[in-house]
């Protein structure tokens, strides 16, 4: 797990790698250790350097089982920044010590990916899946080959075929929502994200791009009430630190004043009604809040940003103190 | 497999005292807990070879167990900075959770080096 | 080996206290007991680490069942955090609706022993389990029953009752007069038998194969009841219908929640 210490150390062994003329074999093989435990990612790094380590005659005293961790490790930075070469070299390696292994047979279709063979990577998934038909991670990367293919709908369709079976998966439902706002589908995103809030309810992010979804296919009062809502809960879960949930609230709540918005279906119509409904306070503190945020961060920016909120909350009575 | 990390991690991400809500790491929990557990056995067996050298019996001999668990939260104590809150669910389970955990060990040990000491 | 019965004790005194005991005992004895029975239990766990079988094949549908008992219940518990009408309503429905509920349907009762039988890499993972629990240990307890019986091995620093004498004095004669806490090497075994635990935790590290009550306990569950997924699919879609039709409390105060927290953030430097 990635506590501070850890991180600290790999921001310093990254920082000696990357300025030292000639590199330190126990420091990459350090770094690499750290990052797989702390799980941060720099495939360039990774590739050149573990390339490099792999080479050396710095790898005959490591144990095989880290041996073999850092093989994977390798492979996979390198398909991510396309030496290809390195990649089969590493994959290769594992094929020949794990046959039939599930794992080596994903990097293999990965590499095969990273070198523009696309039906070739297919054929391999398809062919693991027979063998192991409830692999999370082959499922997963059928999605991954179709993104990479450019195919939007039918990675849309095998995430969800992967999502009706493994539920759980919060990086899979967000990775969907992130697909179907891709492909302009709002009201399906807003629900992967509310299957995000179900798994992950204390996350204020998940919230804040549920609030932001929503408002962004609103038409009327109650759908830009419930924006509003999930964006205060964002706003409490992030105690008013981030200025982007400031921001999308004064956007929900100046949407829901705006005398263009359309006629709720309850009846009530226009500016008035919706100031009924919602606690001006709030935006009023979240304006303050803002301008407090910006004067300690980017005082330069200040002034803009007082007139843009004058801007969005000008019209609504009370909202604004001077 | 490797000893567990010596070290004991917060129990929650954000240092902050501000916020009400408390966002718990189970792993650290877990971590914490098994680095108890490992020094309260850890104790026991040195419990026991302190009692049979010392060729303790009877009553005085069940004495010295509990001392030594005390000495095990006196440590902990001492890791956390007097600050247990920040590393366990609550003092009183950080203490006393699992107290005889390690007694089997303890009696083993014992009898061990009594036997060895003494006896014989 | 010390296969002699009698040559170890010489008493000085008539009843219990200062018997002192041939140092042979000591090194032929007790301590090659403890050693064997440390080392049988490395040995144990290298070995079932060795003859570990991979990562079973799960059935694909059975792991939508499972999941969908997980997100049933995860829907129950955090349903205050979405919004009533569309979400949880919707949500309910596809799990409790008649026709095509998720949790309507018919599922297959996966009872654990059924499976048992059936599925011949589980049942073979089980056996191999028990007979690396039950082998050694019947061994070692033949060994030791055999080649170190009917002389005194050891004293118990710790007062015993007279009810102990049967079963830790087992095989030596001196009945009567002996103090109880003089012991034979059976009960040495034992007592190895349940304080090596702690050692083993520690040399070992966790999740090591020695930790015979885990197995125990896990072994009783299973005669118990198993996950019965016609059960839990029951009780999480009438829990489900159990939440009343009422904005969730985070959702509903979501406003004056947020207030007070902006509130708190300007007053703070």
């Amino acid at each position: 797990m990635a506590t501070s210490l850890s991180l600290t150390e790999v921001a310093a062994l990254k920082a000696e790698i990357s300025s030292a003329k000639k590199t330190s074999m126990n420091s990459v093989r350090r770094l690499l250790t750290l990052m797989r435990e702390t799980q941060r990612k720099d495939a360039q790094l990774v590739s050149t350097h573990g390339d490099a380590f792999l080479k050396s005659s710095a790898i005959k005293p490591v144990p095989d089982e880290e041996r073999f961790l850092i093989y994977e490790q390798v492979a996979i930075a390198a398909c991510e920044c396309g030496d290809v070469e390195v990649a089969d070299r590493c994959v290769s390696r594992l094929e020949s010590r794990f046959p039939g292994s599930i794992r080596a047979g994903r990097l293999r279709g990965m590499v095969e990916e990273a070198s523009g063979d696309i039906d070739g990577a297919r054929a391999t998934y398809a062919k693991l899946l027979q063998e192991h038909p409830s692999s999370q991670m082959v499922l997963k990367r059928m999605v991954a080959i179709e993104r990479t293919a450019g195919d939007l709908q039918s990675a849309i369709k095998a995430l969800n075929h992967f999502l009706n079976h493994y539920m759980a998966d919060a990086d899979g439902w967000a990775e969907l929502a992130d697909l179907y706002l891709e492909a302009g589908m709002h009201k399906q995103a807003a629900f992967c994200l509310e299957e995000l809030i179900l798994i992950q309810p204390h996350t204020f992010c998940h919230h804040l791009r549920l609030g932001e979804t929503l408002l962004s296919y609103a038409t009327n009062l109650e759908e830009k009430i419930v924006a509003y809502k999930h964006l205060c809960t964002a706003c409490e879960l992030c105690a008013g630190a981030h200025p982007r949930v400031l921001w999308s609230l004064l956007a929900c709540v100046s949407s829901m004043a705006s005398k263009k918005a359309g006629a709720s279906s309850s009846g009530r119509g226009g500016a008035t009604a919706a100031m009924e409904e919602i606690d001006v306070n709030v935006a009023r503190l979240a304006s303050k809040q803002l301008k407090k945020l910006y004067a300690k961060a980017d005082p330069d920016l200040a002034a803009t940003a007082q007139a843009a909120v004058l801007d969005m909350l000008g019209d609504i009575p009370d909202c604004l103190d001077d | 497999m490797a000893p567990p990390a010596k070290a004991l991690f917060s129990r929650n991400s954000n240092g902050s005292d501000t916020d009400d809500k408390e966002f718990l790491i189970p792993e650290h929990m877990q971590n914490n807990a098994r680095v108890v557990h490992w020094i309260r056995q850890y104790v026991s067996i040195v419990a026991g070879c302190v009692a049979g050298v010392l060729g303790l019996t009877n009553v005085v001999g069940f004495l010295v167990y509990p001392l030594f668990q005390l000495l095990a939260i006196l440590i902990i104590l001492s890791k956390t900075n007097s600050n247990v809150d920040k590393y366990f669910m609550s003092t009183a389970n950080a203490a006393f959770g699992g107290f005889f955990d390690g007694a089997m060990t303890y009696l083993l040990f014992w009898t061990f080096v009594y036997d060895i000491a003494h006896l014989f | 080996m010390a296969a002699a019965s009698t040559t170890g004790a010489s008493s000085s005194s008539a009843l219990s206290n200062s018997l002192t005991l041939d140092p042979a005992i000591r090194t032929w004895v007790l301590v090659p007991i403890s050693l064997a029975m440390f080392l049988i239990g490395v040995i144990r766990h290298h070995a079932s680490r060795l003859l570990a079988t991979g990562p079973r094949k799960v059935e694909l549908k059975a792991v939508r069942e499972s999941q969908a008992v997980m997100r049933a219940s995860r829907l129950r518990m955090n349903h205050a955090w979405i919004s009533r009408e569309a979400s949880f309503r919707m949500r309910r429905a596809f799990f409790n609706d008649k026709k095509e509920g998720v949790l309507q349907q018919k599922v297959k009762n996966n009872n654990p022993q059924a499976q048992m039988m059936s599925d011949p890499s589980m049942m073979q993972d089980m056996m191999m389990k028990n007979m690396s629990m039950i082998i050694p240990q019947s061994l070692t307890f033949m060994w030791v029953s055999f080649f170190f019986s009917g002389f005194v091995m050891a004293k118990a620093p710790f007062p015993l009752t007279q009810k102990f004498r049967v079963m830790l004095q087992r095989g030596i004669d001196i009945s009567g007069s002996l103090d109880v806490t003089y012991v034979s090497s059976l009960s040495w075994y034992f007592m190895n038998m349940f304080g090596m635990r702690g050692l083993f935790t520690l040399t070992l590290g966790e999740g090591n194969a020695i930790d015979d009550t885990a197995l125990m306990q896990q072994q009783m569950e299973q005669a118990g009841a198993g996950m019965d997924k016609a059960n839990a699919f029951v009780m999480e879609r009438e829990n489900l219908e159990l939440i009343e039709a009422r904005d969730g409390m985070v959702y509903e105060k979501a406003e004056e929640r947020a207030a007070k927290v902006l509130k708190r953030a300007l007053r703070a430097r």
